[in-house]
């Protein structure tokens, strides 16, 4: 089970609400994928048009846990505000914190996580800071009081996967204690398999299951691939080897005459 | 007096925060707003007085990944 604060969850699945193209779409995606956690935003009221629309109204039909996000803020005064506004909106203490670094590969910026981590921590937030896959960041965030790190497997909306197994194996290492939710860059469920396998916690999803042709299906793909990997990692993977090893005995194989020597010809 | 509403400007002839809130037709709940940058919470609202171009920022939930 993932434990937040006080809940459990039995996912381990963390749905984005970005990009589908209904409601009805991304509920079906909510069914199939198990999550029992979305991530959500907030935007400018669009006064000119006819749709006081109705987002909200379709979250609260749910039974389910919102994680709002600060995406898109660019340092840490527009980060802070945006997650104060969110809490308002979504009655929650948990932000998804982002702070966009650069705008080709969209890496978040550290010095403004840690400075917005800083200030929402002591406001009682429960921060969850999107992060690259930088031990000496993972590091002042754990410092800071974070109980959860969630460092990209590569840049958001790539579908790339993991890209550097060795910087997240390094996290995962040095901080046990930590939950580790891997956030963007995955694209296909064995991507995600791959990083459960690693030990990973949980896995945030949005593009890979929005943009795949049938992203009901691919949600419930996800859904597997992430429990294959979890109970992967927890029954404990057989070392690799160089050599064969036959998985059937060779003892009192027919026409076996005596270990150690091959038939003579 | 102009201000800034969500990026565009925007006329407004009394000063006082809660008329001009009440002219959006905002539900009860389900937004938020920040004046020049700072977030303000609800109950403090009705005490706030705009100042020409004032900048306000008025959020609702919205989808996000």
């Amino acid at each position: 089970m993932l434990k937040i604060e006080n809940q459990e969850f039995s996912s381990r699945l963390i749905l984005g609400s970005s990009m589908y193209k209904s409601f009805d779409e991304l509920n079906q995606c909510i069914q199939t994928s198990e999550t029992e956690i979305l991530t959500v935003s907030v935007r400018r009221e669009q006064f000119t048009k006819n749709n006081k629309h109705n987002f909200l109204d379709f979250l609260k039909s749910k039974k389910i846990k919102f994680m709002p996000n600060t995406a898109g803020c660019l340092n840490a005064k527009e980060a802070i505000q945006t997650a104060l506004m969110a809490r308002e909106i979504y009655q929650t203490n948990w932000i998804k914190l982002e702070t966009v670094g650069h705008p080709y590969n969209l890496q978040p910026d550290p010095l403004a996580l840690l400075e917005a981590t800083k200030e929402l921590m002591s406001q009682d937030f429960l921060v969850f800071p999107y992060m690259t896959d930088d031990l000496w960041l993972a590091e002042k965030l754990v410092n800071l009081g974070c109980q959860f790190l969630m460092p990209w497997a590569s840049p958001i909306g790539s579908g790339r996967g993991l890209i550097n197994e060795y910087n997240f194996s390094l996290i995962r290492k040095h901080f046990p204690q930590i939950n580790i939710i891997i956030d963007a860059g995955i694209g296909r469920p064995s991507d995600a398999t791959r990083v459960m396998e690693l030990g990973a916690d949980a896995i945030l999803l949005n593009s890979a299951i929005a943009k795949a042709v049938h992203p009901e299906n691919m949600a419930e793909a996800f859904c597997y691939a992430i429990k294959a990997g979890r109970k992967s990692f927890e029954s404990g993977i057989m070392d690799k080897r160089i050599s064969a090893c036959a998985s059937t005995s060779q003892i009192n194989r027919p026409f076996w005459r005596n270990a150690g020597h091959a038939p003579e010809y | 007096m102009k201000i800034i509403l969500n990026g565009e400007k925007y006329e407004i002839e009394n000063a006082n925060l809660s008329v001009l809130l009440a002219g959006l037709n905002l539900t009860q709940d389900g937004w938020a707003m920040a004046l020049n940058g700072e977030f303000i919470p609800k109950n403090k609202l009705a005490a706030i007085i705009l100042s020409e171009f004032d900048e306000i920022d008025i959020v609702r939930a919205n989808p996000g990944g």
